[in-house]
């Protein structure tokens, strides 16, 4: 591909082995996320989203967790073999995460001015604090905190959840990172404050032509945010496309379900449409297709094989033995 | 007052004094909840919509006799419920449960399921041991969990399997009244549905009156019959919950709508996004206290209390503006 393409993620395979036996988090994913765009990855709980997300950036602890990739490259660099002191100096640099809970990703004892300094300092040695500091408090203005020169010396226990978010935001495009990976961030949110987080962050990301991994179980979110969508089920991915194609017409039955599952405004029904159970132990995931036992179309043949990720029209694939509106491919 | 109401909430304010300041100053206080009056009736389900430190969970606690009010009267099955004492508030309370947002917080982790479920047959005694294990069987099947679950601890469980817990730890006693404090805002997308679903069917099942707490929108609309939009400790907007829907009429309630997400990508609405935070309770806005934030405010909203504006039958709302929005339907 030409150097438009921003991480490029091949064959990434993550194992837990534990007492109770292996857990096989993530099987062999492909991720590719281009230059200034926005990929969701879209999941339930337990679907190895954030194993993912913190194998990318190489924070896995390792062990326990045995960790299998063909290649990581980050902007044409290949992270696979760097140490991890060589890591350090790409995160936060080339690519930074926002992490889900604001209250336990910042420290509790430091004001969240000096948390922001931090990121300025190790990567720049030459910067003096006094630009740090000048540096953050713009960065807080960036993100729309309201008088950011006074909350530079706030601790985070003093900041509402939204705005504690916020600084997380601003902590991610401190350094202009390339790639920004988002686990969750709006999870913990009001749907008020849930909004006005959402819009920032796209906000910052067309502004700084970042390029932006969000992971989410929730498909509102990302519906009028990314450009393209994969689905994960139990460690692998189910279905990829683009995300106006998606909403418009999914193709794989957990899709389909995950749509159902969001709360309309303009449901008039009072039933609620649900998948039934969860998602399997990744301990004794089931034989054949992983979603078969939830899945209401399936049959013999998907209990027996996995399928594979097939592409299906323009830059779509799906892992399914009988991917929904076949009319449409015709 | 309809005779078919199960609760009624008379002008009930909770204040809780701030601590410190100097010595001859007034005391500040947080005016967490202000003013409310509304009655849940008997099966309905009762919509409590607001932001996280709107008052919606003390409002709640208020109404379960968890917390004696600043002043205001909380009447459950007609009676005035904190002027009853002892015995006759502990029967009285038997009737009402509530689920708790956080399954996992609100579980002993050291207990195992049949601790949980059977714990409240054990504080209102007259249960033997196999009893007590025979309805937890069958309250564990009701919400969908088997007898197997019956000696595993909460750390087993995913975050609906534990919600269900919950549910089966509330209802034990056969309570006429539940309050469900946001009880899907902590789980999976997909899960909601299915615990939505769940207590909807109890509901059927054992006549059960609900009062729902959420701040989702999209969620309440299809469940509630009745609901009141609150906000910093007061009712902005309250009423039959089709005729809210159809015709918003307090800017709070329409911010509400347009932050709820959706997954339409034909027609993108263009959408107003409600402009920064709740302000904070210990000094509210004075006059209308939305008006920090609402687009239309003006100099009278930040002087003058909004009346209360009847915009339809049953269908009520504190804005000075409302009386335009009455014509205008």
């Amino acid at each position: 591909m030409s150097g438009q393409t921003m991480l490029d993620v091949k064959n990434l395979k993550v194992i837990f082995p534990t007492p109770g036996g292996i857990i096989r988090a993530v099987e062999g994913i492909d991720l590719t996320i281009d230059r200034g765009e926005c990929v969701a990855l879209v999941g339930e709980s337990g679907c190895g989203k954030s194993v993912t997300s913190q194998a990318i950036m190489k924070l896995l602890n390792t062990p326990p967790a045995l960790m299998q990739v063909d290649s990581l490259q980050l902007d044409g660099q290949e992270l696979k073999d760097l140490s991890n002191k060589e890591m350090q100096r790409v995160r936060g640099s080339k690519v930074s995460m926002i992490f889900q809970d604001a209250m336990v990703a910042l420290n509790p004892v430091m004001t969240v001015g000096r948390q922001i300094d931090e990121v300025f300092l190790c990567h720049d040695k030459n910067m003096k604090k006094e630009e740090a500091r000048k540096a953050s408090i713009k960065a807080l203005e960036l993100v729309g905190v309201p008088s950011p020169a006074q909350r530079y010396k706030d601790f985070p226990h003093q900041l509402s959840g939204g705005m504690r978010q916020r600084v997380l935001i601003a902590m991610a495009f401190a350094c202009q990172p390339q790639l920004i990976i988002a686990d969750e961030p709006t999870t913990a949110l009001d749907v008020t404050i849930q909004a006005q987080v959402l819009s920032v962050l796209s906000e910052m990301q067309k502004k700084h032509r970042t390029s932006l991994l969000l992971i989410t179980h929730d498909l509102s979110v990302v519906a009028n945010m990314a450009d393209r969508i994969y689905v994960m089920y139990s460690g692998k991915i189910v279905e990829q496309s683009p995300a106006y194609e998606l909403f418009k017409q999914p193709r794989h039955p957990y899709t389909e379900g995950l749509l159902g599952a969001i709360p309309k405004l303009s449901d008039e029904h009072h039933e609620f449409i649900q998948i039934p159970d969860s998602v399997p132990s990744p301990l004794h995931k089931p034989t054949g297709c992983y979603f078969h036992p939830r899945c209401r179309y399936a049959t013999e043949e998907c209990a027996k094989k996995m399928p594979p990720l097939a592409p299906c029209g323009e830059g779509r694939a799906v892992r399914c033995w009988h991917p929904l509106g076949k009319e449409v491919q015709a | 007052m309809s005779d078919k109401a199960l609760v009624r909430v008379e002008h009930l304010n909770v204040f809780f004094p701030v601590r410190g300041g100097l010595p001859f100053e007034k005391k500040k206080q947080v005016e967490a909840v202000c003013d409310m009056t509304f009655e849940i009736r008997q099966g309905e389900t009762f919509g409590l919509i607001g932001e996280s430190g709107c008052g919606k969970t003390t409002l709640a606690n208020a109404i379960l006799g968890m917390r004696p009010p600043t002043s205001g009267k909380v009447f459950f099955k007609g009676q005035d419920l904190y002027a009853l004492k002892g015995k006759d508030f502990k029967a009285l309370r038997r009737d009402m449960q509530m689920i708790f947002q956080d399954p996992l917080s609100s579980l002993n982790p050291r207990f195992d399921v049949l601790d949980i479920i059977s714990e409240p047959m054990q504080i209102r005694g007259g249960f033997s041991e196999e009893e007590m294990e025979a309805r937890t069987v069958e309250l564990l099947e009701m919400v969908g969990l088997s007898k197997e679950d019956l000696h595993r601890h909460p750390s087993d469980f995913s975050g609906g399997q534990r919600q269900r817990i919950g549910i089966a730890r509330a209802i034990s006693l056969h309570p006429a009244f539940l309050v469900c404090d946001e009880p899907v805002s902590a789980l999976d997308v997909s899960v909601h549905a299915q615990i939505l679903n769940l207590l909807m069917r109890l509901q059927k099942e054992l006549g059960m009156t609900y009062l729902f707490i959420s701040h989702n929108l999209a969620v309440v609309k299809s469940i509630c019959s009745h609901m009141i939009v609150m906000y910093l400790g007061k009712a902005m907007e309250w009423g039959p919950t089709d005729k809210i829907y159809k015709n918003p009429v307090h800017p709070y309630t329409r911010a509400l709508l347009d932050a709820v997400l959706d997954i339409d990508v034909d027609n993108k609405k263009e959408k107003k996004l409600i402009q920064g935070e709740l302000p904070s309770p210990i000094d509210p806005p004075k006059g209308c206290r939305f008006c920090t934030r609402c687009e239309y405010a003006t100099e009278k909203c930040r002087t003058e209390a909004p009346p209360t504006v009847k915009v339809e039958p049953g269908h009520y709302c504190a804005c000075h503006f409302a009386e335009g929005c009455v014509s205008e339907a």
